[in-house]
């Protein structure tokens, strides 16, 4: 069974809020729920999926369904970290197709800031033994990144000023979006001179921790076709793993190479027919390895693919997190897939900022990664096509 | 500006799986070993009871020369406590010369000579006796 086609996205919803003292994660997951269910034109008695991660509050998701006043007979909370949302929609899909449901939703919600995070889970991953982290502790993802990205620099000559334009781009994308955290331009000298948080990573090569979420309802195509409100019809998704716990580790690629590879194979196109993608940015580092793995250049060119404003729609190379992304605009909950679909959508639409909006745009990705790459991770990746 | 990382990093008493005792026997007299899947004949990181490519149970536990390179690594200088009051400090991916790799740090290292490719030898840490010996590594040719 192929998901090429077997679903649509008619709903998609961003919280505005990127700090939200006094709110809940369930107030936030009721406010993104409705959200999306009306940029669908639909009401929370059509649900009848819906997939959310580990952090629900209560449990599992059940507690969340009832609260929110929907009649499932489709439900998932997988923890898959930041590419959950990603996968959710091929889930979605999957589910859609074999009948379970027809009506499916998506939600995200986060409250970091006000420090309503899950606490780490009280045994340790095996692999806790022989790590310096484990969860006794650690020292932070930034480090886990900061090693991606010094190997890159070893084998392929990246440079610290390459990974700035990351940001630089993100923060011009950003400058449009007045729900941005962070609305500043931003040059390749301010990331430069900001603090090393681990090196070669400074501030300004992570992403924002903000309060917030969003939903996407995904649907049968009949249902779609009813409604009459534009979208994106899903041609392809991909999932994998990728550890480095057998003791084979090389840093220079992710699970997005696989993900990837699925679903352009599912969808029977190629990257040089994608203009716009959402690629996960919780750092610079995270974007060029992405870049590589999903074919949009070639293993080890990402740095000058992506400097000189490549990924500054209009002018650059290619389209990239149109929004401002996790480095600028919004990282809810740590977790950043659900806002990487939304952009594609919103895109797909024509609904972008129109100074950022890609012409004529048929197909665009969305790639999401979770955990942490120089580890243990998880990677989705979607092939999307405008539905009017 | 030439930095020393000294030694003395945390260690966090981590969950021994029963079935990785050897190991942890070995590294309490100071020796590492490396898991070696008798089936398939290759070593594996990190220690457990089966071989994770290929599911046999027959590991056999041979001593490692307890040199390899640096792969990759970073100079951590902000994070959560108990690692906190040691930044800046060095996390690193070093290959034994057996071929696997491991996560670990780097200690009484100088700034001046870190970088992938370094040759470095492992050490045994533990910050209370009570602890168990936590795997580091620090330069073969000690530059200060």
């Amino acid at each position: 069974m192929s998901l090429n086609g077997s679903a649509v996205i008619v709903g998609a919803y961003e919280h505005p809020g990127r700090r939200l003292p006094g709110h809940t994660l369930a107030g936030v997951h009721r406010d993104v729920v409705a959200g999306a269910l009306a940029d669908a034109g639909l009401s929370i008695t059509d649900v009848d999926g819906f997939f959310t991660d580990s952090s629900a509050p209560g449990f599992g998701v059940i507690d969340l369904v009832q609260h929110l006043g929907m009649q499932c007979t489709y439900t998932e909370s997988s923890e898959m970290g930041g590419a959950s949302y990603v996968a959710y929609v091929g889930h979605a899909a999957a589910a859609i197709a074999a009948g379970k449901c027809r009506v499916a939703v998506i939600s995200l919600a986060g409250l970091p800031a006000q420090r309503q995070r899950v606490s780490p889970p009280d045994t340790p991953p095996p692999a806790a033994a022989y790590q310096v982290n484990g969860y006794s502790g650690g020292y932070g993802p930034v480090a886990d990144y900061a090693v991606l990205a010094r190997r890159h620099m070893h084998e392929f000559g990246t440079t610290s000023e390459q990974l700035a334009w990351v940001k630089v781009a993100s923060s011009r994308h950003a400058a449009l979006n007045p729900h941005a955290f962070l609305r500043d331009e931003v040059t390749v000298d301010d990331v430069l001179g900001s603090s090393l948080i681990a090196d070669p990573l400074h501030k300004l090569d992570c992403c924002v921790v903000t309060d917030g979420g969003g939903a996407l309802v995904v649907v049968h195509p009949d249902v779609a076709r009813e409604l009459g409100r534009s979208g994106a019809t899903l041609r392809g998704q991909g999932e994998s793993h990728k550890a480095s716990l057998a003791g084979d580790v090389d840093l220079t690629y992710s699970a997005n190479r696989r993900s990837g590879e699925l679903a352009f194979a599912e969808a029977g196109i190629t990257a040089e027919q994608v203009r716009y993608a959402s690629l996960y940015d919780s750092f610079t580092i995270t974007v060029l390895v992405a870049l590589e793995d999903l074919g949009f250049c070639s293993r080890g060119t990402a740095g000058s693919f992506v400097q000189d404003g490549g990924l500054v729609s209009g002018t650059g190379r290619l389209a990239v997190n149109t929004d401002g992304g996790g480095l600028s605009s919004n990282h809810p909950g740590n977790r950043g897939g659900m806002t990487k679909v939304i952009e594609a959508v919103r895109q797909l639409r024509g609904e972008a900022h129109p100074a950022l909006q890609v012409p004529d745009l048929e197909f665009a990705v969305a790639s999401g990664t979770g955990f942490r790459l120089s580890t243990n991770h998880y990677s989705s990746t979607i092939v999307l096509e405008r539905f009017a | 500006m030439t930095h020393h990382f000294p030694g003395g990093l945390p260690t966090p008493r981590p969950v021994i799986e029963p079935d990785a005792e050897p190991w942890w026997d070995a590294a309490g007299r100071g020796e590492l070993t490396v898991p070696y899947c008798e089936a398939c004949g290759r070593p594996f990181w990190y220690p457990r009871g089966f071989c994770p490519r290929c599911g046999s149970t027959g590991v056999v536990w041979r001593p490692a020369t307890g040199e390899g390179t640096v792969y990759s690594y970073t100079v951590v200088r902000r994070a959560a406590e108990p690692w906190g009051s040691h930044t800046p400090f060095v996390l690193a991916y070093v290959t034994l010369d057996e071929g696997v790799t491991v996560q670990t740090n780097i200690v009484d290292c100088s700034s001046d000579v870190l970088e992938p490719g370094l040759r470095v030898r492992a050490v045994f840490e533990r910050a209370d006796d009570a602890d168990l010996p936590v795997l580091r590594f620090t330069p073969v040719d000690p530059v200060h």
